[in-house]
Parts: structure tokens; sequence; C-alpha cells
């Protein structure tokens, strides 16, 4: 069996063997070759079927002139290049007649959330306290799930019995969304 | 078909024609003659490099073809500060590694062609068959080594790419690559040997296998 050294020396054998070895690495292998007679073997071995590849490589690209004569794959390829295009462009007039739908779309969604914001500013429960559009709940009956019991005094669950209606955004009093909250726990809403 | 050629991948630097990159941005602009021309500055090592995985000329051809039509489609994200040959032997080198793969998944009897004509035998020669078995013969070692190490050999030895350029065509490092090819190189020579010291000249025996190693080359 051979050392390390021989098994370093033989990777590098085979790259010597194909010109592959920098210079500066190729008088080490040779200091090793010339005192190693098992690399020595290996080397000639090397050369043997490196020359065996150099004959393939050169049989093989003399059959590659012969077939120069071929025609050229260029009319293939331009040809499937035209459809290629072809199906792109009709991708992307696909895609710009969804465009004004989309834009529709777009706005449509945008109008609704600035209605639905306006709304809810005007109606909310928690700020007004009354009833969510036809929910028959009532703001801080709305925070507790369906069935549960709310923490509330009970009678009028949600308003003071001092104010009136009027007092009430949402209740008949002044609402401007542009305008201030009133003070209280959801200002900042 | 263009000459194949041997040697470096930038065919044309010196030469006074018009660089790859520049045909590259010239097609990016529309002009699909600028292609054409790319097509016909590689297809010939192209077509020669995908005979020596698949061995056979047809298909060679429309892995050829199928390769351009790749390169083609993802021209728009090629990054023109890198090197575009080896770029495109990345891709119809993968494409060649995957027909292999099928292949063999599909288990198909005949791996390569033996008939003449698709070998390139010039008939007017003296006595092809000495050719012909040299041939079979090194494609039967071959194929008794895995492919991560095949891939390199061939493309070194065969088609005479330098190893900075399979490096490129692999993704891999250069170190990597050199010592795939000291390891491809060695079992290369100890499967030849083996099979000269046991058989009589121009007999050819079942290729041997070693457990094969497969990679993919990334894009």
């Amino acid at each position: 069996m051979w050392g390390s050294d021989c098994d370093t020396i033989r990777l590098r054998l085979a790259l010597m063997a194909g010109h592959d070895l920098p210079r500066s690495e190729e008088a080490e292998v040779e200091r090793h070759l010339a005192g190693c007679v098992d690399c020595r073997r290996h080397w000639a071995a090397l050369g043997q079927s490196q020359h065996v590849l150099e004959q393939a490589r050169v049989l093989s690209a003399t059959a590659s002139m012969s077939a120069a004569g071929e025609a050229s794959v260029w009319s293939g390829v331009s040809r499937e290049m035209a459809r290629l295009d072809e199906r792109r462009s009709e991708r992307r007039r696909n895609w710009r007649s969804l465009l004004p739908a989309g834009a529709v779309g777009a706005a449509c969604l945008t109008v609704g959330m600035i209605v639905g914001d306006l709304w809810l500013v005007a109606g909310s429960p928690v700020v007004g306290g009354g009833d969510m559009a036809g929910s028959g709940r009532t703001g801080q009956a709305l925070m507790a799930p369906r069935g549960a019991t709310p923490n509330l005094p009970v009678g009028n669950m949600s308003r003071p019995a001092t104010r009136s209606d009027a007092e009430w955004p949402g209740r008949g009093g002044p609402v401007d969304p542009l305008q201030p909250r009133a003070s209280g726990p959801y200002r900042n809403y | 078909m263009s000459d194949p050629g041997t040697g470096s991948l930038d065919l044309h630097p010196l030469s006074g024609a018009v660089s790859d990159a520049r045909l590259v941005e010239e097609v990016r602009q529309g002009d699909q003659d600028a292609f054409g021309e790319l097509v016909r500055r590689y297809e010939g090592r192209l077509m020669s490099v995908l005979m020596r995985f698949v061995r056979d000329r047809e298909l060679a051809r429309d892995l050829c073809q199928e390769t351009f039509l790749r390169v083609y489609e993802r021209l728009d994200k090629f990054d023109p500060a890198r090197r575009f040959g080896p770029w495109l032997f990345r891709i119809g080198v993968n494409l060649g590694l995957d027909t292999l793969r099928k292949r063999k998944r599909r288990r198909w009897p005949l791996f390569f062609s033996d008939s003449p004509s698709e070998l390139g035998i010039d008939p007017a020669s003296p006595d092809p068959r000495e050719h012909l078995d040299l041939q079979q013969e090194v494609r039967q070692v071959l194929d008794g080594i895995p492919e991560q190490y095949r891939t390199v050999l061939v493309l070194r030895d065969l088609e005479n790419f330098s190893t900075s350029e399979i490096a490129a065509i692999l993704d891999r490092k250069e170190a990597t690559i050199r010592w795939r090819l000291a390891e491809a190189r060695t079992r290369f020579q100890r499967i030849w040997e083996r099979r000269q010291s046991v058989k009589p000249p121009h007999t050819l025996g079942a290729p041997e296998q070693e457990p094969e190693g497969s990679e993919h080359v990334g894009e």
C-alpha cells in the first residue's frame, strides 16, 4: 500500500498527465517520482490511458468535422422563437385586457373602504354606544361574545340615563368625522 | 453547422467580431438576427458536447435546439457581467445529464448508438473498425465512472475545455473541478488497465459499474 505522500502525489500525477498541474508543483512531483518505483509505474500507466483519451478526442473531432456540413439548428430555433414571442405577446395582451376590470375593482374596494370607515365613525357603538346596524347589540355588548352575560348594570345597558339622545353622536347628535372626537377612552380610535 | 472548434469559450475575442455581450444586448433589444449569430457561433461546440452525453445525433440536435430556446427564454435573467459561453453550456450540459438520467430510469437498453453514421466515421477511411473499437472501449470505460467525475473528464479531456471554464459551466470552484479531474483520470486509468488485462483485443464486455454519484448543475 502507498504512503500518504504517494496518495497526494498520485492525484497530482493525474493532473500532470493532462498538463493541468502548475509548473511550481511539478518539480516536487518529479522529485518524488525519482525515488518511488510504484509512483513511476502509476505515472507510466496514466500516460497510456491519457494517450487513449487523446486519441478518442482527435477521432471524435474528426467525426464532428465530417458532420460540420450538417444544417444549422438556427432555422428550427428561429421558428420556435417566433412561436415563443407570439405566446408571450398573447399573454401580455390578456394581462392588459384585465387591467380596466382590475382598476374598477380596486376603485370599488377603495370607495367601499372609505364609505365603511365613515359609516363606522358615524354609527360606531364604541363611540356612540348605539346599536350596530341592525345587530340589536349595543356597543359594549358587542365586545362580549354572543350569549355571554356582559358585565353591565341592569336596565339600559350602555348609556347613562342622564344624557338625551341628542347629546349622543349617532343618536341624533351632530357628527362630523373630520372634527376631533369627543374625549373618552376611545378618543384616538 | 459551424465547426465545433477546440479551445476557449470566448470564441471571437480578438478576431474583430462582435462580442457575445454585445450580441446578447442586441437580442434583448429585439434583434433576432443577433441571436442567430450566437447560435451559429456556439452550435458546433454544443452539439459536440451533447453528443458526448447522449451519443445520438438526432437527440443531440434536439437538445441543442432546446438549449438555445431556453437561453432565449431566460436571456432577461442573464447577468451581462458574466460570460455568455459558460452559461449557455451549463444549460446544455444540464439538459444532456437530465436526458441521460431519464433514460436510465426508463432502463433503455440502448445507451449509445453503435451505428457508424452516428459516430461520424468516414466509410472511405481504410479500416474504420479500429477507430470504432477504441471509441466504444473509451465509452464503456467512461460509463463505469460516476457521473460527477465523468462529466469533468469528458469536458476536459474530450472537449478540451479548461478547468476554469468547466468550473464556470458546472458552477463549482476550480479546486473542486481539479480534484474531480484527478480522481476521474485515476479511475479511468484503473478501469482501462483492468479491461485491457482481462480481455483479448477487440472484445467488448459489459461496462463496469461503480456507485453512481449524481448532481445537477445550478443555472
